[in-house]
Protein backbone atom coordinates (compact mmCIF):
# COMPACT_ATOMS: atom_id res chain seq x y z
CA UNK A 1 0.00 0.00 0.00
CA UNK A 2 1.41 3.22 -1.14
CA UNK A 3 0.71 5.91 1.48
CA UNK A 4 1.58 9.74 1.54
CA UNK A 5 1.18 11.44 5.14
CA UNK A 6 1.76 15.44 5.13
CA UNK A 7 3.23 16.72 7.99
CA UNK A 8 5.45 14.01 8.72
CA UNK A 9 7.92 15.22 11.03
CA UNK A 10 6.29 16.12 13.99
CA UNK A 11 3.70 15.28 16.30
CA UNK A 12 0.83 13.19 15.12
CA UNK A 13 1.94 12.88 11.69
CA UNK A 14 5.16 11.82 12.31
CA UNK A 15 3.48 8.98 14.66
CA UNK A 16 1.42 7.96 11.86
CA UNK A 17 4.41 7.62 9.95
CA UNK A 18 5.93 5.54 12.23
CA UNK A 19 3.41 3.52 12.61
CA UNK A 20 2.97 3.06 8.58
CA UNK A 21 6.50 2.36 8.22
CA UNK A 22 6.41 -0.39 10.65
CA UNK A 23 3.38 -2.40 9.26
CA UNK A 24 5.55 -2.40 5.63
CA UNK A 25 3.68 0.37 3.53
CA UNK A 26 5.47 2.46 1.06
CA UNK A 27 5.75 5.88 2.56
CA UNK A 28 5.89 9.59 1.39
CA UNK A 29 6.76 11.42 4.13
CA UNK A 30 6.05 14.88 3.28
CA UNK A 31 7.15 18.03 5.22
CA UNK A 32 8.60 21.31 5.00
CA UNK A 33 10.96 20.66 7.94
CA UNK A 34 13.69 18.83 6.02
CA UNK A 35 16.12 18.26 8.61
CA UNK A 36 13.61 16.51 11.08
CA UNK A 37 12.53 14.46 7.54
CA UNK A 38 16.30 13.17 7.63
CA UNK A 39 15.73 11.51 11.10
CA UNK A 40 12.65 8.99 9.51
CA UNK A 41 13.83 6.12 8.24
CA UNK A 42 12.32 3.62 5.74
CA UNK A 43 9.97 6.68 4.12
CA UNK A 44 10.79 8.52 0.88
CA UNK A 45 11.37 12.38 2.25
CA UNK A 46 9.79 15.01 0.36
CA UNK A 47 10.68 18.29 1.80
CA UNK A 48 7.45 20.58 0.77
CA UNK A 49 5.92 23.71 1.52
CA UNK A 50 2.45 22.50 1.00
CA UNK A 51 0.56 25.94 0.39
CA UNK A 52 3.12 25.74 -2.79
CA UNK A 53 1.35 26.08 -6.16
CA UNK A 54 3.43 23.11 -7.42
CA UNK A 55 2.77 20.68 -4.22
CA UNK A 56 0.06 19.26 -5.59
CA UNK A 57 2.28 17.83 -8.68
CA UNK A 58 5.04 16.67 -6.63
CA UNK A 59 2.70 14.09 -4.43
CA UNK A 60 0.79 13.44 -7.44
CA UNK A 61 4.40 12.50 -9.21
CA UNK A 62 4.69 9.48 -6.43
CA UNK A 63 1.12 8.31 -7.32
CA UNK A 64 -1.13 6.06 -7.56
CA UNK A 65 -1.67 6.76 -4.17
CA UNK A 66 -3.69 4.58 -1.73
CA UNK A 67 -3.84 6.43 1.38
CA UNK A 68 -3.49 10.27 1.89
CA UNK A 69 -3.28 11.41 5.63
CA UNK A 70 -3.61 15.18 5.70
CA UNK A 71 -2.08 16.07 9.34
CA UNK A 72 0.09 18.96 8.02
CA UNK A 73 -1.06 22.25 10.70
CA UNK A 74 -0.55 24.62 12.37
CA UNK A 75 -2.29 27.12 15.30
CA UNK A 76 -1.86 30.29 16.85
CA UNK A 77 -3.92 31.08 19.97
CA UNK A 78 -4.88 34.11 21.97
CA UNK A 79 -7.72 36.73 21.23
CA UNK A 80 -8.55 37.09 17.44
CA UNK A 81 -7.69 40.62 17.00
CA UNK A 82 -4.38 40.63 18.99
CA UNK A 83 -3.17 37.22 16.70
CA UNK A 84 -1.26 38.86 13.61
CA UNK A 85 -2.99 39.05 10.05
CA UNK A 86 -0.85 36.89 8.41
CA UNK A 87 -0.48 34.35 10.62
CA UNK A 88 -4.70 33.99 10.78
CA UNK A 89 -4.14 33.99 6.52
CA UNK A 90 -1.37 30.85 6.94
CA UNK A 91 -3.71 28.84 9.24
CA UNK A 92 -6.35 29.31 6.79
CA UNK A 93 -3.95 28.44 3.89
CA UNK A 94 -2.30 25.77 5.53
CA UNK A 95 -4.75 23.78 7.54
CA UNK A 96 -7.57 24.11 5.02
CA UNK A 97 -7.13 25.68 1.50
CA UNK A 98 -3.86 23.17 0.83
CA UNK A 99 -5.67 19.89 1.65
CA UNK A 100 -8.51 20.96 -0.21
CA UNK A 101 -5.94 22.13 -3.23
CA UNK A 102 -4.43 18.89 -3.15
CA UNK A 103 -6.65 16.89 -3.32
CA UNK A 104 -8.77 18.49 -5.94
CA UNK A 105 -5.55 18.27 -7.99
CA UNK A 106 -4.75 14.23 -7.24
CA UNK A 107 -8.55 13.50 -8.46
CA UNK A 108 -8.16 15.87 -11.64
CA UNK A 109 -4.45 13.96 -12.20
CA UNK A 110 -5.84 10.78 -11.50
CA UNK A 111 -3.23 10.12 -9.02
CA UNK A 112 -4.98 7.96 -6.85
CA UNK A 113 -5.62 3.82 -6.93
CA UNK A 114 -9.33 2.72 -7.63
CA UNK A 115 -9.94 2.48 -3.93
CA UNK A 116 -7.56 5.28 -2.22
CA UNK A 117 -8.55 6.97 0.96
CA UNK A 118 -8.41 10.76 1.72
CA UNK A 119 -7.92 11.36 5.54
CA UNK A 120 -7.88 14.82 6.68
CA UNK A 121 -6.84 15.73 10.42
CA UNK A 122 -9.68 17.83 11.60
CA UNK A 123 -10.10 18.67 15.23
CA UNK A 124 -12.14 17.96 18.08
CA UNK A 125 -13.16 21.85 18.26
CA UNK A 126 -15.89 21.12 15.40
CA UNK A 127 -17.84 19.52 18.17
CA UNK A 128 -16.75 21.42 21.21
CA UNK A 129 -15.69 25.22 19.89
CA UNK A 130 -12.32 26.57 20.56
CA UNK A 131 -12.24 30.31 21.71
CA UNK A 132 -8.55 31.37 21.59
CA UNK A 133 -8.13 29.84 18.21
CA UNK A 134 -10.83 31.25 16.12
CA UNK A 135 -8.85 31.11 12.45
CA UNK A 136 -7.76 27.18 13.42
CA UNK A 137 -11.27 26.40 14.05
CA UNK A 138 -12.70 27.96 11.09
CA UNK A 139 -9.70 25.71 9.27
CA UNK A 140 -11.04 22.58 11.00
CA UNK A 141 -14.41 23.02 9.97
CA UNK A 142 -13.78 23.82 6.89
CA UNK A 143 -12.17 20.43 6.32
CA UNK A 144 -14.88 18.04 7.72
CA UNK A 145 -17.32 19.86 5.68
CA UNK A 146 -14.88 19.50 2.68
CA UNK A 147 -14.30 15.67 3.95
CA UNK A 148 -17.99 14.83 3.97
CA UNK A 149 -18.95 16.25 0.66
CA UNK A 150 -16.05 14.77 -0.59
CA UNK A 151 -17.36 11.49 0.50
CA UNK A 152 -20.41 11.75 -1.89
CA UNK A 153 -18.16 13.18 -4.85
CA UNK A 154 -15.79 10.73 -4.87
CA UNK A 155 -15.80 7.77 -7.78
CA UNK A 156 -17.11 4.71 -6.09
CA UNK A 157 -14.40 2.37 -4.01
CA UNK A 158 -12.42 5.79 -2.96
CA UNK A 159 -13.44 7.10 0.96
CA UNK A 160 -12.74 10.56 3.04
CA UNK A 161 -12.34 9.87 5.98
CA UNK A 162 -12.30 13.50 8.80
CA UNK A 163 -10.63 12.64 11.98
CA UNK A 164 -11.39 14.79 14.63
CA UNK A 165 -8.52 14.51 17.39
CA UNK A 166 -8.79 16.07 21.16
CA UNK A 167 -5.96 16.84 23.00
CA UNK A 168 -2.57 15.44 22.44
CA UNK A 169 1.05 15.08 24.05
CA UNK A 170 2.55 16.92 21.51
CA UNK A 171 5.24 19.92 20.75
CA UNK A 172 2.49 21.62 18.76
CA UNK A 173 -0.08 21.39 21.46
CA UNK A 174 2.19 23.01 24.06
CA UNK A 175 3.40 25.57 21.72
CA UNK A 176 -0.46 26.85 21.60
CA UNK A 177 -1.37 26.12 25.32
CA UNK A 178 -1.10 28.43 28.15
CA UNK A 179 1.42 29.22 30.52
CA UNK A 180 2.27 26.67 33.08
CA UNK A 181 0.30 23.91 31.62
CA UNK A 182 3.29 21.70 30.70
CA UNK A 183 1.81 19.19 33.35
CA UNK A 184 -1.84 19.27 31.70
CA UNK A 185 -0.40 18.74 27.96
CA UNK A 186 2.22 15.59 29.31
CA UNK A 187 -0.83 13.96 30.61
CA UNK A 188 -2.41 13.89 27.50
CA UNK A 189 -3.33 10.94 24.96
CA UNK A 190 -0.19 10.22 23.43
CA UNK A 191 0.44 10.45 19.51
CA UNK A 192 1.38 6.94 19.05
CA UNK A 193 -1.50 5.79 20.72
CA UNK A 194 -3.91 8.58 18.71
CA UNK A 195 -1.50 7.08 15.30
CA UNK A 196 -2.95 3.14 16.43
CA UNK A 197 -6.61 4.15 16.59
CA UNK A 198 -6.78 6.62 13.75
CA UNK A 199 -5.47 3.76 11.32
CA UNK A 200 -7.47 0.55 12.91
CA UNK A 201 -10.46 2.84 12.10
CA UNK A 202 -9.01 3.56 8.62
CA UNK A 203 -8.73 -0.25 7.98
CA UNK A 204 -12.16 -0.48 9.17
CA UNK A 205 -13.71 1.68 6.46
CA UNK A 206 -14.82 4.65 9.30
CA UNK A 207 -15.24 8.03 8.05
CA UNK A 208 -15.97 9.95 10.93
CA UNK A 209 -13.29 9.05 13.71
CA UNK A 210 -12.46 10.67 17.47
CA UNK A 211 -9.78 8.46 18.28
CA UNK A 212 -9.91 7.50 22.14
CA UNK A 213 -12.37 7.48 24.69
CA UNK A 214 -12.00 10.72 26.29
CA UNK A 215 -12.27 12.35 23.06
CA UNK A 216 -15.55 10.71 21.96
CA UNK A 217 -16.91 12.19 25.54
CA UNK A 218 -15.66 15.62 24.51
CA UNK A 219 -17.50 15.12 21.27
CA UNK A 220 -20.86 14.31 22.57
CA UNK A 221 -20.81 16.66 25.55
CA UNK A 222 -20.04 19.07 22.76
CA UNK A 223 -22.87 17.88 20.65
CA UNK A 224 -25.47 17.92 23.58
CA UNK A 225 -24.76 21.21 25.43
CA UNK A 226 -22.13 22.83 22.62
CA UNK A 227 -22.73 26.35 24.22
CA UNK A 228 -21.68 25.13 27.38
CA UNK A 229 -19.17 22.96 26.52
CA UNK A 230 -17.66 26.17 24.35
CA UNK A 231 -17.54 28.22 27.45
CA UNK A 232 -15.89 25.87 29.09
CA UNK A 233 -13.21 25.44 27.13
CA UNK A 234 -13.12 29.67 26.86
CA UNK A 235 -12.58 29.50 30.93
CA UNK A 236 -9.61 26.74 30.32
CA UNK A 237 -8.08 28.35 27.36
CA UNK A 238 -8.81 31.85 26.29
CA UNK A 239 -8.93 33.04 29.35
CA UNK A 240 -5.54 31.88 30.50
CA UNK A 241 -3.91 32.67 27.81
CA UNK A 242 -2.37 36.12 28.80
CA UNK A 243 -0.28 36.63 25.13
CA UNK A 244 -0.91 35.44 21.56
CA UNK A 245 0.91 32.35 21.19
CA UNK A 246 1.95 31.41 17.72
CA UNK B 1 -28.53 57.11 12.50
CA UNK B 2 -26.55 54.15 13.05
CA UNK B 3 -23.62 53.37 10.66
CA UNK B 4 -24.15 50.50 8.82
CA UNK B 5 -21.03 48.30 6.63
CA UNK B 6 -22.57 46.19 3.86
CA UNK B 7 -19.77 43.76 2.09
CA UNK B 8 -21.01 42.98 -1.46
CA UNK B 9 -23.24 45.67 -1.08
CA UNK B 10 -23.91 46.19 -4.67
CA UNK B 11 -26.08 43.01 -6.02
CA UNK B 12 -28.00 39.90 -4.60
CA UNK B 13 -28.79 40.07 -0.67
CA UNK B 14 -26.32 42.81 -0.20
CA UNK B 15 -27.82 44.79 -2.58
CA UNK B 16 -31.45 44.28 -0.89
CA UNK B 17 -30.02 44.70 2.50
CA UNK B 18 -28.58 48.30 1.49
CA UNK B 19 -32.01 49.30 0.19
CA UNK B 20 -33.48 47.78 3.62
CA UNK B 21 -31.30 50.47 5.91
CA UNK B 22 -31.41 53.41 3.93
CA UNK B 23 -34.73 53.02 3.88
CA UNK B 24 -35.12 52.93 7.70
CA UNK B 25 -32.89 55.98 7.84
CA UNK B 26 -29.17 54.27 8.44
CA UNK B 27 -26.14 55.90 7.66
CA UNK B 28 -25.25 53.08 4.88
CA UNK B 29 -21.25 51.85 3.71
CA UNK B 30 -21.65 49.43 1.00
CA UNK B 31 -18.38 47.66 -0.52
CA UNK B 32 -18.04 46.07 -4.18
CA UNK B 33 -15.86 45.02 -6.91
CA UNK B 34 -17.44 47.03 -9.26
CA UNK B 35 -15.88 50.34 -10.61
CA UNK B 36 -18.02 53.46 -8.02
CA UNK B 37 -19.54 55.05 -11.91
CA UNK B 38 -20.83 51.67 -13.01
CA UNK B 39 -22.84 51.09 -9.73
CA UNK B 40 -23.49 54.39 -7.73
CA UNK B 41 -25.99 55.39 -9.89
CA UNK B 42 -28.10 52.47 -9.13
CA UNK B 43 -27.88 52.35 -5.22
CA UNK B 44 -29.60 55.26 -3.26
CA UNK B 45 -28.32 58.44 -3.06
CA UNK B 46 -27.41 58.71 0.70
CA UNK B 47 -25.50 55.03 -0.20
CA UNK B 48 -21.72 55.45 0.44
CA UNK B 49 -19.95 53.20 -1.94
CA UNK B 50 -16.79 51.84 -1.59
CA UNK B 51 -14.88 50.14 -4.24
CA UNK B 52 -13.14 47.52 -2.96
CA UNK B 53 -11.70 43.97 -3.53
CA UNK B 54 -12.02 42.45 0.08
CA UNK B 55 -9.53 39.57 -1.11
CA UNK B 56 -6.98 42.88 -1.27
CA UNK B 57 -5.47 44.95 1.32
CA UNK B 58 -8.83 46.47 3.39
CA UNK B 59 -6.56 49.85 4.52
CA UNK B 60 -8.43 51.60 1.53
CA UNK B 61 -12.37 50.14 2.49
CA UNK B 62 -10.85 51.42 6.29
CA UNK B 63 -10.21 55.00 5.13
CA UNK B 64 -14.35 55.18 3.62
CA UNK B 65 -15.14 54.30 7.23
CA UNK B 66 -16.18 56.32 10.19
CA UNK B 67 -14.84 55.93 13.17
CA UNK B 68 -17.34 53.72 14.59
CA UNK B 69 -19.67 50.96 13.15
CA UNK B 70 -23.01 49.95 14.87
CA UNK B 71 -23.31 47.20 12.92
CA UNK B 72 -21.17 45.29 9.52
CA UNK B 73 -22.68 42.67 7.50
CA UNK B 74 -20.40 40.56 5.96
CA UNK B 75 -22.35 39.41 2.66
CA UNK B 76 -19.92 39.24 0.12
CA UNK B 77 -19.54 36.05 -1.26
CA UNK B 78 -18.89 33.55 -4.17
CA UNK B 79 -19.72 30.23 -5.23
CA UNK B 80 -19.08 27.88 -7.69
CA UNK B 81 -21.07 24.56 -9.02
CA UNK B 82 -18.33 21.43 -10.03
CA UNK B 83 -17.20 18.36 -8.79
CA UNK B 84 -13.68 18.57 -6.81
CA UNK B 85 -11.82 17.27 -9.68
CA UNK B 86 -13.18 19.91 -12.13
CA UNK B 87 -12.07 23.01 -10.00
CA UNK B 88 -9.11 24.84 -11.08
CA UNK B 89 -6.42 26.25 -8.20
CA UNK B 90 -7.64 29.81 -9.07
CA UNK B 91 -11.11 29.15 -8.17
CA UNK B 92 -10.06 27.08 -5.36
CA UNK B 93 -7.80 30.18 -4.59
CA UNK B 94 -10.55 32.75 -5.35
CA UNK B 95 -13.23 30.99 -2.74
CA UNK B 96 -11.11 30.71 -0.19
CA UNK B 97 -10.31 34.08 -0.43
CA UNK B 98 -13.22 35.80 -0.57
CA UNK B 99 -15.80 33.87 1.49
CA UNK B 100 -12.90 32.52 4.23
CA UNK B 101 -10.20 34.97 4.31
CA UNK B 102 -11.75 37.84 3.86
CA UNK B 103 -14.75 38.01 6.42
CA UNK B 104 -12.23 37.06 8.75
CA UNK B 105 -9.63 39.75 8.36
CA UNK B 106 -12.44 41.96 7.86
CA UNK B 107 -13.89 41.27 11.17
CA UNK B 108 -10.56 42.02 12.81
CA UNK B 109 -9.95 45.17 11.07
CA UNK B 110 -13.45 46.30 12.25
CA UNK B 111 -13.06 45.35 15.90
CA UNK B 112 -12.33 48.71 16.93
CA UNK B 113 -15.06 49.95 15.28
CA UNK B 114 -17.61 47.99 16.34
CA UNK B 115 -16.38 47.67 19.75
CA UNK B 116 -16.76 51.75 20.31
CA UNK B 117 -20.49 52.02 19.55
CA UNK B 118 -20.63 47.97 21.27
CA UNK B 119 -21.81 46.94 18.12
CA UNK B 120 -22.78 44.26 15.96
CA UNK B 121 -21.12 41.58 13.52
CA UNK B 122 -23.00 39.63 11.28
CA UNK B 123 -21.65 36.89 9.17
CA UNK B 124 -23.27 35.54 5.82
CA UNK B 125 -22.86 31.95 5.49
CA UNK B 126 -25.23 29.22 3.78
CA UNK B 127 -27.44 26.68 4.83
CA UNK B 128 -24.57 24.58 2.81
CA UNK B 129 -22.37 24.75 5.45
CA UNK B 130 -24.42 21.64 6.67
CA UNK B 131 -24.56 18.53 5.15
CA UNK B 132 -23.04 16.81 2.32
CA UNK B 133 -22.72 18.72 -1.06
CA UNK B 134 -20.74 16.51 -4.11
CA UNK B 135 -21.72 19.43 -6.88
CA UNK B 136 -20.73 22.45 -4.62
CA UNK B 137 -17.86 20.68 -2.16
CA UNK B 138 -15.36 23.59 -2.21
CA UNK B 139 -17.67 25.95 -1.50
CA UNK B 140 -20.23 24.40 1.34
CA UNK B 141 -16.25 24.24 3.02
CA UNK B 142 -15.31 27.63 3.03
CA UNK B 143 -19.20 28.55 4.20
CA UNK B 144 -18.25 25.88 7.01
CA UNK B 145 -15.02 27.43 7.59
CA UNK B 146 -16.66 30.54 8.79
CA UNK B 147 -19.55 28.93 10.67
CA UNK B 148 -16.35 27.45 12.90
CA UNK B 149 -14.72 30.82 13.39
CA UNK B 150 -17.85 32.41 14.34
CA UNK B 151 -19.10 29.67 16.97
CA UNK B 152 -15.45 30.47 18.74
CA UNK B 153 -15.88 34.00 18.17
CA UNK B 154 -19.06 35.40 19.62
CA UNK B 155 -17.64 33.55 22.37
CA UNK B 156 -14.50 35.52 22.17
CA UNK B 157 -15.73 39.19 21.33
CA UNK B 158 -19.24 38.40 24.23
CA UNK B 159 -19.82 41.68 26.02
CA UNK B 160 -17.84 43.80 23.70
CA UNK B 161 -19.46 43.19 19.98
CA UNK B 162 -22.32 40.67 19.44
CA UNK B 163 -21.30 38.04 16.57
CA UNK B 164 -23.98 36.78 14.51
CA UNK B 165 -24.05 33.87 11.79
CA UNK B 166 -26.82 33.77 9.28
CA UNK B 167 -26.97 31.04 6.98
CA UNK B 168 -29.79 31.67 4.21
CA UNK B 169 -30.93 28.73 2.03
CA UNK B 170 -31.07 29.25 -1.42
CA UNK B 171 -31.80 33.27 -2.52
CA UNK B 172 -33.05 34.32 -6.04
CA UNK B 173 -29.42 36.08 -6.72
CA UNK B 174 -27.31 36.43 -9.54
CA UNK B 175 -25.23 34.80 -7.40
CA UNK B 176 -26.51 30.98 -9.14
CA UNK B 177 -25.58 31.97 -12.30
CA UNK B 178 -22.17 33.09 -11.97
CA UNK B 179 -21.54 29.69 -10.01
CA UNK B 180 -22.95 27.97 -12.89
CA UNK B 181 -26.44 26.82 -11.41
CA UNK B 182 -28.54 25.47 -14.28
CA UNK B 183 -32.13 26.85 -14.64
CA UNK B 184 -33.65 24.36 -13.11
CA UNK B 185 -37.20 23.97 -11.88
CA UNK B 186 -36.82 24.26 -7.92
CA UNK B 187 -35.24 27.99 -8.59
CA UNK B 188 -38.42 28.97 -8.78
CA UNK B 189 -38.94 28.39 -5.50
CA UNK B 190 -35.76 30.31 -4.20
CA UNK B 191 -36.49 33.00 -1.73
CA UNK B 192 -36.77 36.57 -2.94
CA UNK B 193 -33.76 38.69 -1.52
CA UNK B 194 -35.69 41.52 -0.88
CA UNK B 195 -37.36 38.83 2.39
CA UNK B 196 -34.08 37.46 2.81
CA UNK B 197 -32.84 40.90 3.80
CA UNK B 198 -35.82 41.67 5.83
CA UNK B 199 -35.18 38.57 8.09
CA UNK B 200 -31.24 39.19 8.48
CA UNK B 201 -32.16 42.81 9.40
CA UNK B 202 -34.65 40.94 12.09
CA UNK B 203 -32.60 38.62 13.38
CA UNK B 204 -29.51 41.62 13.76
CA UNK B 205 -31.52 43.37 15.69
CA UNK B 206 -32.59 40.72 17.97
CA UNK B 207 -28.96 39.46 18.52
CA UNK B 208 -29.83 36.11 17.37
CA UNK B 209 -28.31 34.03 14.95
CA UNK B 210 -30.01 31.91 12.46
CA UNK B 211 -30.54 29.02 9.89
CA UNK B 212 -32.91 29.83 7.01
CA UNK B 213 -33.40 26.43 6.56
CA UNK B 214 -36.01 24.56 3.69
CA UNK B 215 -38.77 25.33 5.61
CA UNK B 216 -38.30 29.23 5.41
CA UNK B 217 -37.71 28.68 1.88
CA UNK B 218 -41.15 26.63 1.30
CA UNK B 219 -42.84 28.99 3.59
CA UNK B 220 -41.85 32.53 1.51
CA UNK B 221 -42.39 30.22 -1.79
CA UNK B 222 -45.78 29.48 -0.90
CA UNK B 223 -46.43 33.10 0.37
CA UNK B 224 -45.02 34.41 -2.84
CA UNK B 225 -47.24 32.25 -4.73
CA UNK B 226 -50.12 33.51 -2.92
CA UNK B 227 -49.37 37.28 -3.86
Amino acid sequence: MKVVITGAAHGLGRALTEAVIARGDDVIAVDHDDQALGQINGAISLALDLTGAHSADAIAAHGPIDLIIHCAGISGTGPFEQIPTDRHRAIIALNFEAPVQITCALLAQGALSATSTHAFVGSLSTYTGYPGAVSYAASKDGLASFARSLNAALPKGQRAACIFPGPMATDHAARYAPENSAKTVAARQSPADAATLILAALDAGKTTIVPGAKARALALAGRLAPTLMARALKKGIYDKLSDPKL
Amino acid sequence: MPNILITGGSDGIGRALVDHYTHAGGTVFATGRRKKADVSPALPPSCHYIAADLTQDLTAIQAALPETLDLAILNAGAGRVAPPAEHGPESIKAMVALNTTAPLLLAQALYPRLKASRGTLVFIGSTAARGAHKDFAVYAATKAALDGAYRSLRLEWEGAVTVLMIHPGPTATAMHDKAGLPQIAARKLFTNPATVAATIAKAAARGKSRRLGLGYTLRHALAGGRR
